[in-house]
Parts: C-alpha cells; structure tokens; sequence
C-alpha cells in the first residue's frame, strides 16, 4: 500500500472504496463469465442432444424400411435450426442412408482457424469430446457434433450424426459479456460517485482539523477551535485537539498574566527603587545639608569663643558682647535645627501625643503672625489676616498647629519677594467623615489658607514639597531651612485626621491650605 | 450389437447382390420384404387380447413355408423380440384356424386363399400383409409396392383399425394408405 502512502486523504479512501469495487466486480464476473460459458456449451449440447434424438426416432421408420428418401424429408426439417450444418442419418450397418446440408451455416473458416490458434488454451472451456452410452459428442473449435444410435426397442437400426456451428455460440456469449461488462463499468462509475460523496464523512472533519491546526500554528493564537461533528473516533479527536488548544490558551494566559504580574513587579521594584534611591538621594542630600547646617552655626560658636579666649584681655567690651550674641545665636539656630530633627523623628515614629483641647484657631493664628512680626517688618512684608466670618473655634492641639501656621508663614516669606503680600484666611469647610467608605457623612471642619506673592511652585511639585528633606528647586541654596517643615507640617494636620495640600495662585504665588476637623473627639475610629 | 453383425451377415453372406442399390450395399428384394415383415411387428400394435392364446409370444405365419421370403424372415426373427414377446413362425393350412397368428404373409400366388380366410378373419386382431401393390385394396390390409426400384408399403388403415390394430404414424409416413371396402 506505499503507493497510495502520499495521496491526500480523500483520494485515499475513493483509491480504496473504488479498487475493492473493482477487484470484487471483475472476480465475480470472471467466475460469472466462466460458468456462463460452460451453461451456455452445455445447453447447447443439450438442446442439439434433444434435437438429434427427435430426428432419430422419427427417422427409425425410415431406417428400418428403406427408405432414404423419407429419411431426407425428415433430415430436411433441420434447416429451420439456423445452427445446424449437417446431419447424416447411417444404416445399421454404418453406411450413410441420408443426409442434409444447410446453406446458410458455414462458419467463417479464417475466424475458425484464428479460434484454433490462439494461444490461451481453450482446453478447459471445451472438451474435445464427451462419449457416453447414449451419444458421442465432438467439439472443434467451429463445431460441435453428436452422434447418436438409433433404436427400435433393443434393437439399432441405424445412427444420426448432427454437426452444428458454434459461431452462435460465441456470438451470444461475447455479447452478453460485452453487456454485463457495460453494465459493470456503469456501476462502477456509479460507485466512483457515491464514494466520492460518502467519504466526505470521514474526509471533512480530518481536513478540518489539519485546516485549524495549520492556522493555529501560523500564529493565528491559540483562540480557534476545530469543530466536532459526529460522535465517532474523529469526534474524538477533534475534542481532545480542543482540549488541549484549551489548556494551552490557559497556560499563555497564565504566562502572561504572570509575565505581567512579573513586569508590574518590576516596575514597581523599579519604582521603589527610584524611590529607595531617591530617598537615598534625598537623604544623602539631606545629611549633607543637616551636616552643612549643624556645622555652621558650630564653627561660627567654636570661632566666636576661640576669638573671646584669645582677646579677653583685649577686646572691648562691646566687642565681647557682640562675640556672645554671634555665640548664642548660633546656639539657638543650632538648637531650633536639632529640636525640628527630633520633632519630625518624633512625629514619624508615632511618639508625639498629640493634646486636643478646645481653641481658638484665630487666635492662634494672630499669635503667630505676631512672632514673625519682626522678621515680617524686615523685609517690608505684611501679612494680612482676612477677617473670619465663621467660628473658628474648635479642638485640636494648639501648640502643633502654631507650628504648624509658622512653618506656613515662614515659607511664605521665604519665597516672596519683599514689598509683597501674604494673605491669610479662616473658613468653614467640611471633611468626609469616618475612615469607612460607606460613611456618607461630612463633618465640620475649618480650613486656613496661605497665600503669597511670590514665585509659586512648580506644578510637578504639589506634592513633593510635603515629603521629608525636599525642598523647593526654585529654594535658593543656602537660604536656610531643612526641608523639614512642611513634612512636620504633614504630620502634624494628618494626625489631625485633616488635609493639607499646596497650589498656585494665577498670579504665580504659592497657596498652601489645610483643613482640621472641628470637632476631632466626634470622629470615628 | 449382435444384431448388427446379424444384419450384416445376413445381407452380406447369405444373400447376393440384387436389384436394389439402396445405400451401397444392395439387398434383394426378398431380403427387403422379410424385413418388412420384422419391421411391421414393431411399427404396428396388437392389443393384448391377440395374445390370450401364447402371450409369450409374437406369431408369423404363412402357408408356403419354403418360399425365399419366410427362409429369410426365419433367419431374421431367430433369437429376436417384439417387445417382451420372442418371434416365431408358424405355417398354416387352408383349414387351419388362424388363432394364435398375429400376422400372416400371403405370397403373389396365394392371394386368391385371402377370400377365403376372410372370415376366419373377422373379429380376430390379424394382420394380413400382401406381395402385391393391390392387395390392401382387395381385402388384405398392407401390401408391398415397388416404384422406382423402391419399395414401398401400402397401408388400409382402415381395415387395420377394423381389426383392432393401430399402424405407428412413423410407418404411415412413409407407406401409401389407401381405402378399401
């Protein structure tokens, strides 16, 4: 079966469906043709057997008076057989008494002698003779002839030979086979078709599959899916081919999903990195300005002492005086720098309490911007506190929100120019109250806002400013501050379980605000 | 096979040649008639009430026992069969009572016995076969006619069917049948 090894499928099982036809109809017309053929000789011997005992019982009168003439006559019926040749009627004693030759009979001598001649071997399609009690039969390859004796009661009287042409003989039977055969090569055909149309049943659902499985492998994905037909071993096949594009399409996406779990991860690794390495950064940054900052006022109070030992004898009074103040001075920047270091380290590690008492938030306020009056009248600012209209009366820890409001203001005259305003307000706002989200409920709260005059800050920078050791890019370097204040800002107003946040004024002037809820004690946890 | 060498002897050896070339050995015309004779026992029936006096038997019978056709149709008849029935020759005599003959040969010279006979004749199944073409119409039921060197039977059949014989068609076919009183 090599030969049909490469053949697509559907000529495969059409090859096979129409080569089992084939070997089946042309063995059962062999063995049909051949026992045909012995049917019809034998009939024929048969019948011309028949035809020549009929003669020769009525020809016995004849024979047994005499008369060849009568003999004739009867022998004369014999040209109505169109097949018979001759017939001889002999006496007893084997002399010819009558005879009879047809006209129209005689074979074709050149179709006789090529029958003879052929190669195959008819041998076993004719015997060349058959003798039995009764009959003699001889068979050429043109003739059959039968003798018979001729009897009244035990006695012969005489013998009866017919000769008769077989030409008939093959005629009918070639035309018959020739027939049979059309008729063959007719179903044949037929079964060409039916086979052509019945293997679709098998043909389609293979194609099919080899179709689905072709796209899927040329990257059409993993979504196709073959469709099963029937619930035979194909259908079985098709199913598992879909289970299994199944659980491939579940692997990707597992893979991929772990692929994008892998890639957000890293991402956020990356992130965090950043921020890790920016916060390293700050914080070297940080050190580096604490360091800066701590060393400073340090050598100006080393320097300044060194220089009172040195000239105590010798200086002036004033002189002295004015090394003692540089010295305290110093002292207390040194102190104000380390007591917010501790301040903010306290506030992060959760160990400042803070004190909710009842309090003024506009008095609070005005003390304030009275601390800074000195250095507020300095620089030629003014700060101008906005009448409230409200009650600006509430709880929450007096002193952290005096920090609080200082740090605001001293930013705000840090980064406005002088000659400038600084505007600063109390109103009623509300907070969402509760931490759970279901809670609809808003609270009272007031809000105090800042607002100056001065260069702003920068928009990708609302938010960074409240981090730890941040400071404004736009801060002059060296002017002072540890990009502590607005962090303890934070801290201090989110323990307030309230909001600060920065903005820009249109005119370019930074606006900071916080809103601290009014009635902290009526939270809910 | 025995009767063909039968055949064939008696034609060959004991008979010459005579005038009648028929098939290339030429028989007499004794020969021919004493065949007849043989033949008509076995182309004509005979009901079995002709045999109620020797069942056993089929009888020829003539008055001359010596002429050449009865020699010849002994030979013939010797061993032989008509049915289950042997064949035997029987010679009779004017007075004789012709019961136990079935057929009975009357030469030329003899024809003028048959009207005599007649009655004897009647009511008995008997054949009676002649040497003349004229005998089946003056009385006798099968004579023997010779035309053309050819001899051929002449049949009354309807004296045959008077007497309770029936003639083969195979026979009538080949004999002239003729009508008598």
């Amino acid at each position: 079966m090599r030969f049909l090894k490469n053949t697509p499928i559907r000529r495969k099982i059409i090859s096979i469906i129409m080569i089992i036809c084939t070997v089946v109809l042309l063995v059962a017309y062999s063995i049909i043709a051949y026992k045909q053929w012995h049917f019809r000789r034998q009939s024929l011997r048969d019948s011309l057997s028949t035809l020549t005992r009929v003669i020769g019982i009525n020809s016995s009168a004849s024979l047994a008076f005499h008369d060849p003439e009568t003999g004739r006559e009867i022998l004369s019926a014999l040209k109505f057989e169109e097949q018979v040749v001759s017939a001889e009627l002999f006496s007893s004693d084997g002399e010819l008494f009558a005879s009879y030759r047809s006209q129209y009979s005689e074979p074709q001598k050149d179709l006789c002698w090529i029958i003879k001649n052929t190669p195959i071997n008819f041998r076993f399609l004719t015997p060349d003779e058959e003798t039995d009690e009764v009959e003699e039969a001889k068979y050429d390859a043109c003739y059959l002839e039968i003798s018979q004796k001729i009897r009244l009661s035990s006695r012969k009287v005489g013998s009866i030979r017919l000769r008769v042409n077989l030409m008939k003989l093959y005629e009918s039977f070639i035309h018959q086979s020739l027939l049979v055969g059309g008729v063959l090569l007719a179903m044949l055909f037929f079964a060409f078709l039916l086979a052509s149309y019945l293997q679709k049943s098998i043909s389609r659902p293979v194609l099919h599959l080899a179709n689905i499985m072709r796209r899927v492998s040329s990257y059409e994905g993993y979504a196709l899916r073959a469709k099963a037909e029937g619930n035979d071993e194909l259908g079985d096949l098709i199913n598992g081919f879909n289970e299994m594009l199944d659980r491939i399409q579940q692997h990707e996406e597992f893979l991929s999903q772990a692929n994008k779990g892998l890639s957000i991860a890293k991402k956020e690794a990356e992130s965090a990195k950043n921020v890790a390495e920016q916060a390293n950064q700050s914080k070297t940054e940080f050190l580096a300005n604490i360091s800066h900052e701590l060393r400073t006022p340090m050598h100006s109070i080393l320097s300044f002492s060194n220089l009172g030992i040195k000239n105590l004898d010798k200086a002036p009074l004033t002189k002295l005086q004015s090394y003692f103040s540089k010295i305290q001075e110093s002292g207390t920047r040194l102190m104000l720098l380390l007591n917010d270091l501790l301040d903010l380290a306290k506030l992060e590690a959760g160990r400042v309490e803070f004190n909710f008492i009842d309090a003024d938030l506009a008095k609070i306020l005005d003390c304030c911007v009275g601390e800074r009056e000195a250095c507020l009248q300095e620089r030629g600012m003014v700060v101008n506190v906005l009448p409230s209209e409200c009650i600006t009366m509430g709880v929450f820890d007096p002193e952290k929100i005096a920090l609080v409001i200082v740090n605001l203001l001293s930013n705000a005259v840090k980064f406005t120019p002088e000659g400038k305003q600084i505007f600063v307000s109390i109103a009623e706002d509300t907070l969402p109250a509760g931490r759970r989200k279901n809670d609809q409920g808003w609270q009272k709260a007031l809000r105090l806002v800042v607002r100056d005059e001065g260069v702003g800050i920068p928009e990708d920078e609302f938010e960074s400013v409240f981090d730890k050791f941040i400071q404004s890019s736009k801060t002059k370097s060296g002017a002072g501050g540890t990009g502590l204040g607005l962090a303890i800002c934070k801290e201090i107003i989110e323990g307030h379980h309230g909001r600060i946040w920065a903005e820009n004024t249109p005119n370019g002037g930074a606006v900071f605000s916080f809103i601290i809820p009014q009635n902290h004690a009526k939270l809910s946890a | 096979m025995s009767r063909i060498l039968l055949g064939a002897v008696v034609w060959f050896l004991l008979f010459p040649i005579t005038n009648q070339p028929v098939h290339g050995t030429e028989f007499s015309e004794d020969q021919i008639k004493a065949v007849y004779l043989f033949n008509f026992a076995e182309f004509i029936r005979w009901p079995d009430s002709a045999f109620t006096e020797h069942p056993e038997a089929f009888h020829f019978c003539a008055l001359n026992e010596q002429s050449s056709i009865i020699r010849i149709l002994k030979k013939v008849i010797n061993g032989e069969t008509a049915g289950a029935r042997k064949l035997v020759f029987r010679r009779i005599n004017n007075q004789d009572d012709l019961k136990g003959c079935q057929l009975v040969y009357f030469q030329a010279s003899e024809q003028s016995k048959l009207a005599g006979l007649l009655p004897k004749l009647k009511m008995r199944n008997i054949l009676t076969v002649g040497d003349t073409e004229d005998f089946a119409k003056r009385g006798g039921m099968i004579g023997i006619a010779r035309h053309n060197r050819h001899l051929h039977p002449v049949i009354n059949v309807q004296r045959l069917k008077q007497a309770g014989l029936k003639a083969s068609a195979k026979l009538l076919r080949l004999a002239f049948v003729v009508d008598g009183e």
